[in-house]
């Protein structure tokens, strides 16, 4: 068999991510007791209690049964409580199943999608996947730049992707600024707004994409359940846009890919969230201030904005800190990935975990390892 | 810049004699084809008609012998693949003599003639247990380059670009004049080489250009197995330039190759003791062609984060090993292992690379077999009668039977120097030359 030939040109180049291992291989690997993920943005209070309920009352008899295909109840429940429709929901499984499906449902060969070249991952990947061109606009000081990415829209230009906050940096567009780019846009391509971290947002002018729905149909709103909701581990989450747009997503759908303890937890989650929304706004407030506080005494640069994470500037390669950390059971997500070498994402956790995490980086940034 | 495609022509052939000239005939069409001159299509023509007709009398009838053409911009390659009914490929050993008994050419003879032709053999062992040979034929290029001498002044301002066929010959001229030849790649010794390794994505380069459009720097950047990344420089012209010049072109390569497939760039620093700021220092070497004294320092920036892996050790390098993976704090599960296991029983085979102008060599063994240290001083004392003073040989740790190398190599005089993460199949350990050479005869 010849695989070179059997496997296209842009499968091969593409990287093939490799998902962090298993805590008990990593524990035996590093040497480490215990581990605590600050890697993934995973809310560390785990999904409401709701949401909890759901999954116990889940009947194992009914893991014999299909779900339903298109999360019928949760799209109502979506519907009821942000006013909508609910054939302007789709639910996949996780909000990256559903960037793949905007992205095969707009573009075809030598059509480009716009986006960041320091931004989650996934839509870059996508269209690597699926050969689509994608062109990769700079941020400016770390926030999506409006004017440059204007510039790369042509006629072949599908989809536009703004993380808004943005992953990793934190920054984010205000309502007036989203409002006006979609003008500028004009309706010439499908602008998703990816509002993962949505629920942590405290700043009042901040861009709401749902409520920009009715005015502009080329738009589509992500939100995801893996993040507020602590339900990483079941992979749910959906888009919200105009009908006829959900419609055509609808062709590229993929149909009873999200099972039904996800759906049921979700449901959940979302009818009886404000409690555990608030708790978890608090934790993450309490722990930017901590982690400011410490950042500042050890002298590093930050940044620290809007989202469940904060980005961390260190003295040395990231890959580096990286083990060491992991060493004394602290996992954080490098950021060479993300085109930002030097740097570190961590999740923000409760105060005794975040305390460990500022003391062990002190003490690893202090020693004389440099760029050792 | 649209990535050039290589043109390739591959062919499956009986194993019967009678089809070499054909396939020889071909292999000389295609030289010219991929726009190489007649002295290359001569080689290909030679490589191709004594490479098959070697196969033809070793490899497994039962199966075809897959013939591989591919026309880069800089070189061609060739690549045969087959079963092999018996492995003595002891003749590829750059120390063997023409294999000549009592006057007449044995068989090896043809396999000797394509390992001499070529200007680089490879030889690789596949899991179904087919071998995979493979040969380069280089460009030949007339012109060397003119040093581009003169005085750069020390920027204040400049962008980082990416080189061009045309500019990286500007970056070969000043580096030839501004540098030792350890320190830049051997394609910079002739601009159309540069222009063409350039052209074919082989390598990859940046330049720091001053805002009066000089070229004050350049690095550069090679993927040389399917995970790694070499990094040449970045060289300053002259390397008092601002330190954050260097920086700036070493974040350029990071970004570049940050999400790909690779997993971590390694760097040589030549005649420096220090390493780029935001990389590993896994190891020195005494540096070639410099005063005693002085150093090449390797470093290793990973792209991903170490999920650890396992490698295989032999009982006598455990404590280098565990030692070496305490420092780097690299999560590794040694399996010590001592025995040899596959490629036993013909003779052992190192492949040579020459580096440095010549003054260096990397030995990297293919083939295990009882001769393996008898094999070693032969190519350490032929190695030194061509003044070759600095001898490297790599082992990777992913491969059972290398390590059954290691002692040998601990006895000959090898000293580990470093470990270099994931650069084989696993992490691979470098080992240099320490002793003093053994004069004498030929061995
Ligand atoms: C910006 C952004 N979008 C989407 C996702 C993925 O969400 P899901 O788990 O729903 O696939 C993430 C997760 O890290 C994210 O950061």
């Amino acid at each position: 068999m010849d695989l070179e030939h059997l496997t296209p040109r842009h499968i091969r180049e593409i990287e093939p991510y490799v998902p962090s291992r298993p805590d008990d291989e990593l524990k035996s690997m590093y040497g480490c007791r215990l581990l605590h993920r600050l890697n993934n943005n995973e809310n560390p209070l785990g999904p409401p209690p709701a949401a909890q309920a759901a999954v116990n009352r889940f009947p194992p008899t009914s893991a014999a049964l299909y779900p339903s295909g298109d999360a019928f109840h949760l799209r109502q429940a979506l519907a009821e409580t942000l006013h909508m429709h609910p054939d302007q929901f789709l639910v996949g499984n996780g909000s990256c199943e559903l960037i793949s499906c905007v992205v095969r449902a707009f573009c075809a060969a030598g059509d480009n999608i716009v986006t960041s070249d320091q931004t989650f991952a996934v839509y870059e990947w996508v269209a690597q996947q699926t050969a689509v061109e994608r062109r990769l606009v700079p941020l400016n000081e770390y926030t999506f730049d409006d004017e440059a990415m204007l510039r790369q829209i042509d006629a072949r230009t599908k989809v536009i992707f703004l993380c808004n906050p943005n992953n990793p940096t934190g920054t984010y567009w205000q309502r007036a600024r989203v409002m006006q780019f979609l003008q500028r846009v004009a309706g010439r391509c499908i602008v998703v707004l990816d509002e993962a971290y949505f629920e942590y947002v405290e700043d009042p002018e901040y861009c709401d994409g749902m409520r920009l729905l009715d005015q502009h149909p080329n738009l589509i709103i992500f939100r995801t359940f893996s993040k507020m909701f602590g339900l990483a581990g079941l992979r749910i989450g959906y888009l919200a846009g105009a009908p006829n747009v959900v419609d055509v997503i609808r062709h590229a759908y993929i149909v009873y890919s999200v099972n039904s303890i996800a759906q049921a937890a979700a449901e959940a989650a979302l009818r009886h969230a404000r409690e555990h929304i608030e708790e978890t706004r608090a934790m993450v407030r309490e722990g930017k201030k901590l982690l400011r506080a410490g950042l500042a005494q050890l002298g590093l640069q930050y940044l620290c904005g809007e989202g469940s994470y904060c980005m961390i500037k260190v003295p040395m390669s990231d890959m580096l800190l990286y083990r060491r950390l992991m060493r004394r059971g602290l996992m954080v997500r490098t950021m060479t990935g993300f085109r930002f070498p030097g740097w570190i994402r961590v999740t923000i956790a409760g105060r005794a975990v975040l305390q460990q995490f500022i003391e062990a980086l002190a003490s690893e940034v202090a020693g004389p390892a440099g760029s050792r | 810049m649209p990535m050039f495609r290589p043109p390739q022509l591959s062919l499956r052939v009986l194993r019967d004699t009678r089809y070499v000239p054909a396939a020889a005939a071909l292999a000389a069409n295609a030289g010219e084809a991929f726009g190489f001159g007649e002295k290359e299509q001569s080689y290909l023509r030679l490589s191709v008609e004594d490479g098959l007709g070697y196969l033809c009398a070793v490899a497994d009838a039962d199966e075809p012998i897959e013939i591989e053409m591919r026309g880069d911009v800089h070189c061609m390659q060739l690549r045969f693949r087959c079963s092999l009914k018996e492995s003595n490929l002891r003749v590829l050993n750059l120390t063997a003599k023409p294999p000549v008994e009592n006057g007449e050419a044995t068989r090896d003879l043809e396999l000797f003639t394509v390992s001499r032709i070529a200007d680089r053999v490879w030889l690789a062992w596949e899991p179904n247990g087919q071998v995979t040979l493979s040969v380069v034929i280089d460009r030949i290029y007339a012109e060397p380059t003119q040093p581009l001498a003169g005085n750069i002044s020390p920027a204040l301002d400049w962008r980082i670009e990416p080189a061009s066929p045309e500019s990286i010959q500007t970056a070969a001229a000043i580096a030839v004049a501004h540098c030792t030849e350890q320190q830049y790649p051997a394609f910079f010794r002739f601009p159309g080489q540069a222009a063409d390794v350039i052209a074919s994505g082989d390598w990859q380069a940046a330049l720091a250009v001053t805002s009066g459009s000089e070229v004050a720097g350049v690095v550069l950047w090679t993927r040389n197995n399917s995970r790694m990344v070499e990094l040449r420089g970045p060289l300053l012209f002259p390397q008092s330039q601002p330190p954050a010049m260097a920086a700036g072109l070493i974040e350029h390569v990071i970004r570049n190759v940050a999400r790909t497939t690779a997993i971590g760039i390694v760097n040589r620093s030549t005649g420096l003791a220090s390493a780029p700021a935001g990389f590993e220092v896994l190891g020195t070497l005494a540096a070639c062609g410099a005063e005693a004294s002085t150093v090449d320092t390797f470093s290793f920036r990973g792209l991903v984060e170490d999920a650890g892996t396992s490698v295989f050790c032999h009982p006598e390098l455990e404590r280098f090993l565990r030692h070496e993976y305490a420092r780097l704090v690299l999560p590794r599960k040694l399996h010590l292992t001592a025995r040899a296991e596959r490629n036993v029983g013909g003779s052992s085979v190192l492949i040579c690379d020459f580096r440095a102008g010549g003054r260096e060599v990397l030995l990297r063994p293919v083939m295990f077999g009882p001769d393996a240290c008898q094999n070693l001083l032969e190519h350490q004392r032929w190695l030194h009668e061509r003044g070759v003073g600095f001898v490297l040989v790599e082992l990777d740790l992913g491969v059972p039977w290398q390590t059954a190398m290691a002692p040998i190599l601990l006895e000959t005089g090898f000293s580990p120097r470093m470990v270099i993460p994931y650069g084989g199949r696993s992490d691979t350990v470098l080992f240099q030359y320490m002793g003093q050479f053994q004069h004498g005869g030929q061995g």
